[in-house]
């Protein structure tokens, strides 16, 4: 599994971060940044739903 | 029976509406078993948003303090030119890395905004779109602004659909407009057509123009954006004089198929909405059943 942000859409509402506090952080002015693009298999679920809660749609799933 | 279906849509309903994407949804039943649900985006506002409000309070009370940083505007000009070039660096900021930040501005007149905003936006890439409705009224800006790196002219007349003009739907990151008297509901849903999902329209009143601003906010909100500013605030010395900076957020395009999933982990499956339409407002049923104001018409 690869994550991918979309920093051009993110707003910043930090829904990512709370859901997956260990592949995505926020910046100063709570743009997402991406701590682990290949997260282990233990992370699936929380960033899966990561990007089902992300209100702008700035996360990306690639599977392997 | 009836009011169980009624129960179960209210729930399908409270199930979407506590999605961060969604700011109102209305399910429906289609035929006897197949729930479908119409959703609209929501305007979050979010941490960095309310750090914003908080320093352009501090730039607005500097504009009108120290004349000159803002070229010969008295103060109310200064006031909102100051406010609206730290709302647009803001969103450039937090842009970052993320391309070339889109600026339209819808009723450029003279170019009094875009010869502050432009400056403002000079240490970010952009491109600065200056529109005017007619020929001649864009080709005092193209003498004004001619050469200066990043700002193009186009023909945009606002109150005329924008799509027949060869303006793509949602196109621009940052909409400007100043004269917020002159945004009737029609011209502030056009400017929203205009908007990137997310992004925001900035509204700037230099003159006399902002003292509508209670009306302006209701319009503003009719047509779907969320403030994240307005200032000056209420009772402050400046807002007789009628300075206005209004900053809104169009409202984030919620992912059907996104919801679709998220539903299917809070509803018991025959509930789960069979399809999902995203629409700019949905049409609810009556939400005010009769208030402390009802019976009066």
């Amino acid at each position: 599994m690869r994550v991918r942000v979309e920093v051009e859409r993110c707003i910043g509402a930090g829904q990512c971060v709370l859901s997956a506090p260990g592949v995505f952080d926020q910046d100063d002015d709570g743009v997402v940044t991406l701590l682990r693009p290949e997260p282990p298999a233990g992370e699936a679920g929380a960033v899966r739903e990561a990007l089902l809660l992300c209100p702008s749609g700035a996360l990306r799933l690639e599977q392997d | 029976m009836i009011s169980d279906r009624r129960a179960a849509l209210r729930r399908v309903e409270a199930a979407l509406g506590g999605h961060p994407s969604v700011g109102a949804a209305v399910a429906a039943y289609e035929g006897e078993r197949t729930v479908v649900a119409y959703v609209q985006g929501a305007t979050p506002v979010t941490k960095a948003d309310l750090r914003l409000a908080e320093a352009a309070r501090e730039i607005a009370a500097k504009a009108v303090r120290e004349p000159g940083e803002t070229g010969s505007s008295g103060p109310v000009g200064r006031y909102a030119l100051a406010v609206a070039a730290a709302a647009v660096a803001d969103f450039a900021r937090r842009r970052g890395r993320a391309g070339a930040l889109r600026v339209l501005e819808a009723r450029a007149g003279e170019g009094e905004v875009t010869a502050v905003l432009v400056p403002a936006l000079s240490a970010y890439e952009a491109e600065y779109l200056c529109t005017e409705a007619t020929e001649s009224c864009l080709a005092v800006l193209r003498r004004r602004f001619a050469g200066r790196p990043g700002v193009g002219f186009g023909l945009l007349d606002v109150e005329e659909d924008v799509r027949g003009q060869g303006y793509a739907p949602h196109s621009h990151h940052l909409v400007v407009v100043s004269g917020p008297d002159r945004c009737s509901g029609p011209v502030l849903a056009r400017l929203r057509e205009l908007v990137a999902p997310g992004g925001w329209l900035v509204s700037v009143a230099t003159s006399a123009d902002g003292r509508g601003r209670a009306e302006w906010l209701e319009r503003a909100a009719g047509a779907g954006f969320a403030p994240l500013l307005s200032l000056p605030d209420e009772g402050d010395p400046v807002a007789g004089l009628g300075a206005h900076v209004f900053v809104g957020r169009s409202p984030v395009r919620p992912n059907a198929r996104h919801l679709i999933e998220y539903a299917a982990r809070r509803l018991p499956p025959e509930l789960v909405p069979a399809s999902i339409h995203v629409v700019d407002r949905v049409e609810g049923r009556e939400e005010n059943g009769g208030g402390p104001d009802a019976g009066q018409g």
